[in-house]
Order: C-alpha cells, then sequence, then structure tokens
C-alpha cells in the first residue's frame, strides 16, 4: 500500500491507451472503447476502496460521526 | 524521514500524471487522488499523536472536551472540502469545486455555533 499503487494506476492507464491505438488500427472501434472502459473500471475500483479507507480513518481521527 | 516520502510520493505522481495526460486524462485525476491519499496515510500517525496530546492538554487543563471535539469536527471536515475541492480542481469542474467549499463552509458555521454561545456566555460572566 504504498508508492507501487501509484505506478500500478499508471501502468494500466498507459496500457489500455496502447491497447485502444492497436485496436483502432485493426479497425476494431467497438472493443477499443471497451478497453478503454475496461481500464477505467478497475482503477477506480483501487482508488475507491483507497478512498473508502481514508474516510474511515478521518472518521475515527477527528470522531467525525 | 517522512517528508522524503512525501516528496517522492508527490514528485513521482505529478510526473506520471504529466505523461498520462495525453492519452487518458480521466486515469490521471485518479492518480492525482491516490497520490493524495498515500501521502495522508504516511502522516497519519504523527496526527492521533498529535490530537492524543492535545486531548491530554484539554483534560489537564480543565475545559470541557465539547470544545476539543468540536474544533477537530471542524478540522476534519476542512480537510476533507479540501480534498475533495482540489480534486473536483484537477479534473476541470471549477463550479463543483466551489460547491464543495460552501457546503463544507456551512457546516463548520453549524459546530461553530455552540462555541460562539460559550464564548459568549464567558465573556458575560466576566463582566461585573
Amino acid at each position: 500500500m504504498e508508492v507501487e499503487v501509484i505506478f500500478k494506476i499508471a501502468a494500466i492507464g498507459i496500457l489500455t491507451a496502447v491497447c485502444c491505438q492497436i485496436l483502432k488500427k485493426a479497425d476494431k472501434e467497438e472493443l477499443a472503447t471497451l478497453t478503454t472502459l475496461a481500464g477505467l473500471v478497475i482503477v477506480l475500483s483501487m482508488v475507491i476502496g483507497m478512498i473508502g479507507t481514508l474516510f474511515d480513518t478521518l472518521k475515527n481521527l477527528f470522531s467525525l460521526y | 524521514m517522512e517528508i522524503l516520502k512525501i516528496a517522492a510520493i508527490g514528485i513521482t505522481a505529478s510526473l506520471l500524471v504529466l505523461f498520462v495526460r495525453e492519452h487518458r486524462p480521466d486515469v490521471a485525476v485518479l492518480i492525482g487522488l491516490a497520490a493524495g491519499i498515500l501521502i495522508l496515510f504516511s502522516v497519519v500517525n504523527y496526527l492521533t499523536e498529535a490530537i492524543s496530546a492535545l486531548q491530554a492538554l484539554m483534560d489537564k487543563s480543565g475545559i470541557d472536551l465539547e470544545i476539543l471535539q468540536a474544533v477537530l469536527k471542524i478540522i476534519g471536515i476542512g480537510y476533507i472540502t479540501e480534498f475533495a475541492a482540489h480534486i473536483c480542481e484537477d479534473s476541470g469542474s471549477r463550479g463543483i469545486a466551489d460547491k464543495i467549499l460552501f457546503g463544507g463552509k456551512v457546516l463548520i458555521l453549524i459546530i461553530s455555533l455552540p462555541l460562539l454561545s460559550a464564548v459568549i456566555e464567558i465573556i458575560l460572566s466576566l463582566l461585573p
């Protein structure tokens, strides 16, 4: 749960971008948009998990019930 | 040293954001969000120490804990509002960021009202 999370997210972003370029060249437009969406969903699920833990720690820290 | 880790996380994240932004602007915003969360997690232990020290101080000084609870709540709300507003601003929607700031201000006002009345009572009791 350290810096490698940032590298993981960046890697997913770049990979999906590259896949889209390849799929666009192979004129499979709909697959390209699907891979973009899949990459976004993966990254979002990771980040939303982190936001959940952040808000929990803040709630306990500042007793914000 | 914590500050080195924070600086390293911040620099790498901003460079990655710059790099990923041309291909995928949405993922770039999420990288910034993740970096912000990591930076907070690296200092959260010191924050808990500071807050427990403050509470010990308040117990000794005899001021009732209600005031410290309100101050901590205000700090927490301020931090979360700032965090959310900056994320919205990064992703380009400045209007939503301002709305979040407005909501945060209203909540802080509501929490600080009892403090205000406490201060006024103390002042009135001091007057002859």
